[in-house]
């Protein structure tokens, strides 16, 4: 543990640092190039941020909710790290008592997003090393699964009086729907269906986050408006073309706390 | 409301009326104009009234594919052969088997296998029963050289490297010669269902017309009716309840991109893994645009006849029979993956990139050597097994492949071939999809080295994408893409999608080279070179010949 991390600690302890502020300074927030590290199983994804190497996650499967980076593009990483985290135990995936995973410190919960330009200078892969193993069985091998894919799976029927019900659908930063989005759609259909659903709303937001090194990162001036639309599009052009779908768009200041992509969908009874 | 040519509106009508008497199910019309929303009911899909204006105003060729004797293993139009129920023909790894799951049939009077339009041609001119019911390059020069350029597979609309040129001329049909390529003309920009153009997100330059029918002024990009003329292999007409199929990652999004499905004549949700470029979902609206484009048949394909050639095709099996090395590949004791009989009777529409269902079981067929085996048999079939499980285990980075790296699994992906070809029995994709692996984009499609001591000229188009700065560029190629074939973005018009294509299945390979969608790879061996240098996998050359072996047995 460095001096600095002590001296943090102990005016944590005694009420020196607010929580709420304690919180705000442990979150990270950097673009980089992501690294991918090969192991002797699946490979492993890392981001370096001031001389610090920092573990994001392995690679899983396509329906995973962690989405591992692009080699060629940069990636927009926000997360906290492990080693000062209140709760270890919440990382997924990894033991109690392990403070690097694949050689960086683990960031939990971590956000990360594939920027959309090219950087091709972006094409680290670094070799297997056995210190480097992972210190848990990977869900999934690198080749054929232990078991079949599950793509869709219905959640259970509400029970009435029926409230209204939103779902933030997440986004990578400054794009659109992709491949992850289909199983929010399958959710938000499937609640539009069992409570007979007359209307939507959708709130496309436009993020903006505060970098590490105090700059602030947005999205592009129109991209919350094309969201709310194109989700509705999506919503309407697939199983539920009946409902009525009232749009709205909005900014979100800039700020420590994680960059909020998302669009939110209310279904109403 | 698609504008349309008098007959095809007839058309139009009829199926209308039919589909309200057979099934009555409402489809729902929404404001959605993506180039996939509106196949939902339609037969006709909205780029093909186009298409059919430039089939029709092509020259006819007057061809009859006469020959002394018609060889036994080429199917001409309108021979009216019987179809039996079990039919087996020879190829170089040993012997192909095609099971007609319904039974023997005349083929007289079929809308299949008779010559509906102008040009003499019929499905099965391109559709072989020898050949996969695909058309080998083979097969193609045996024709050449027997019907001396006289069989209607030769036509001049797309048999041809651009309906211009002197037919009579060998160097006229050299794409088709020498890489069993026919051409697909398209409108540029592309059509939405109801036939209106959709704003493209790139422009189109063409750098390199060998064939000059893209830069030509009656079929090019620039003429009247403008078209983009691109070269393709025919797809095999068998095993198509796989292709077909409305089971896994089948559903109103479609999961690699999360954009809509394309939609049956019913309004479900359909496959899209049928052709190159994913335009057609349904079989119904395939046989519209091939009678229109490959046979120039302007009339009006009737619900019955319709119906008739969706029932064959559906019912047809195709797969490697026996091997000339490991002998019989089907009956007792073979591998449970082998043999037409076991396409039938597999589970359709399941993913078997797993250790439960696998993509091509092998069971514990020829693990051990049983009485009479001779030694030649031993070492092919464990070969065999071992292609298998290179093919099943053996991992490898895969990079920067559109709608493969960009799906959630990261760039790269350590995998193995099953990752993406994972359709349990067949081996294509089993969820709606198309990946650019770059057979078609540079730099990893297949050029022609240019330098002074080279006298081969590249044969292929060649196209400069440049993609609007509005839109998310390419991932892996950015905003300027040089392309032989734009793949799925002829249709969608979308920049992420250039040079994006559908994969095929992998059933009676034997029987069809050459390979890819525009023919690169000659043989197995090459295509598993290109894959071995795309993607830097280091193969031996044992793991070779051993995928080899596994690919020519199925």
């Amino acid at each position: 543990m460095t001096r600095k991390t002590l001296l943090r600690a102990l005016l944590l302890t005694l009420g020196v640092i607010p929580a709420a502020a304690h919180a705000a300074e442990r979150q990270l927030a950097f673009v980089t190039c992501p690294i991918v590290r090969d192991t002797s199983t699946v490979p492993c994804w890392l981001a370096e941020h001031e001389g610090e190497l920092y573990y994001l996650g392995i690679q899983v499967d396509s329906q995973n909710a962690f989405r591992p980076p692009i080699l060629g593009h940069k990636v927009l990483v926000e997360g906290v790290p492990q080693a000062n985290a209140d709760a270890i135990a919440n990382a997924a995936d990894i033991p109690a008592g392990v403070e690097r995973v694949c050689g960086g410190i683990p960031l939990v919960p971590v956000q990360i997003s594939a920027l959309p330009e090219l950087s091709p200078e972006c094409q680290t892969i670094l070799p297997a090393e056995d210190r480097y193993d992972l210190p848990f069985t990977a869900p999934r091998p690198p080749g054929p699964g232990r078991r079949p894919l599950v793509f869709i799976t219905t959640p259970p029927a509400p029970e009435p009086p029926f409230q209204p019900r939103s779902f933030d659908v997440p986004y990578d930063f400054d794009s659109l729907v992709d491949s992850r989005h289909t199983r929010w759609f399958r959710n938000i259909a499937a609640y539009a269906r069992q409570i007979n659903s007359p209307r939507i709303t959708i709130t496309g937001y436009r993020a903006a986050v505060r970098l590490s090194n105090g700059k602030c990162l947005a999205e592009k001036a129109d991209i919350g408006e094309r969201r709310a639309r194109q989700m509705q599009e999506l919503l309407q052009g697939g199983s539920l073309p009946d409902l009525r779908y009232e749009l709205d768009w909005q900014d979100t200041p800039c700020s420590d706390g994680p960059m909020r992509r998302i669009a939110r969908v209310t279904v109403q009874p | 409301m698609l504008v349309l040519s008098g007959a095809l509106t007839t058309f139009v009508a009829a199926a209308a009326t039919n589909h309200a008497q057979d099934a009555p199910v409402q489809v729902e019309q929404t404001a959605i104009s993506g180039p996939d929303a509106g196949q939902r009911g339609d037969v006709v899909a909205g780029h093909v009234p186009s298409q059919n204006e430039q089939a029709q105003d092509a020259p006819v060729t007057a061809l009859d594919g006469a020959t002394d004797g018609t060889p036994p293993d080429w199917w001409s139009p309108g021979e009216g052969r019987t179809f039996p129920e079990y039919l087996t023909y020879p190829n170089a790894n040993g012997e192909l088997g095609l099971l007609n799951a319904s039974g023997t049939f005349e083929t007289r009077g079929h809308p299949f296998f008779e010559p509906i339009g102008r040009n003499g041609r019929a499905c099965v001119s391109c559709h072989q029963p020898a050949d996969g019911m695909s058309l080998s390059v083979r097969s193609i020069r045996q024709r050449w050289e027997e019907t001396r350029g006289q069989d209607p597979i030769f036509a001049a609309i797309d048999g041809s490297n651009c309906p211009n040129l002197p037919q009579a001329d060998e160097a006229s049909h050299s794409l088709l010669l020498e890489r069993g390529l026919f051409r697909i003309f398209l409108p540029w920009p592309p059509k939405n269902a109801e036939g209106q153009a959709i704003e493209p997100e790139f422009s189109i330059e063409v750098v390199r017309d060998p064939t000059g029918c893209n830069t030509h002024p009656e079929y090019g990009l620039t003429s009247d009716n403008p078209m983009i003329s691109i070269y393709r292999r025919p797809r095999p007409v068998a095993n198509l309840t796989y292709l077909t199929h409305q089971g896994f990652g089948v559903d109103y999004w479609r999961d690699k991109d999360g954009q809509l499905a394309a939609r049956d004549e019913d309004g479900r949700p359909a496959n899209m893994n049928m052709m190159a470029d994913a335009r057609h979902a349904t079989l119904q609206s395939q046989a519209v645009e091939a009678a229109v484009t490959h046979l120039q048949f302007d009339g009006a394909l009737s619900p019955a006849q319709l119906g008739q050639i969706r029932a064959f095709e559906e019912q047809l099996f195709v797969a490697q029979v026996a091997s000339n090395g490991a002998g019989s590949l089907i009956g007792e004791g073979a591998p449970p993956a082998f043999g037409p009989y076991n396409l039938r009777d597999g589970k359709v529409g399941e993913l078997g990139n797993n250790t439960n269902t696998f993509v091509f079981p092998m069971g514990d067929a020829w693990t051990g050597a049983a009485a009479g085996d001779t030694a030649q048999q031993r070492d092919m079939r464990a070969s065999i097994r071992r292609g298998h499980d290179v093919y099943f285990y053996r991992t490898f980075w895969i990079r920067d492949t559109m709608h493969l790296n960009t799906v959630g699994f990261g760039n790269p992906t350590k995998r193995t071939c099953a990752t993406c070809h994972q359709m349990h029995m067949i081996g294509s994709d089993v969820a709606n999809g198309w990946i650019d692996i770059g057979t078609t984009n540079l730099p990893w499609a297949k050029e022609q080295p240019r330098n002074p001591w080279n006298a081969h000229q590249p044969d292929l188009p060649l196209f400069k994408i440049t993609c609007r700065d509005d839109v998310p560029p390419h991932a892996f190629l950015g905003r300027v893409i040089y392309t032989q074939d734009p793949g799925r973005a002829v249709i969608t018009g979308k920049c992420v999608d250039v040079g994006a294509i559908v994969m095929q299945q992998f059933r009676g390979l034997a029987a069809r080279a050459p390979y890819f969608v525009n023919g690169s790879a000659a043989n197995l061996r090459e295509m598993v070179d290109y894959y071995d240098r795309r993607y830097d996998i280091g193969f031996t050359e044992q793991e070779k010949i051993d995928l080899e072996n596994f690919m020519a047995s199925l």
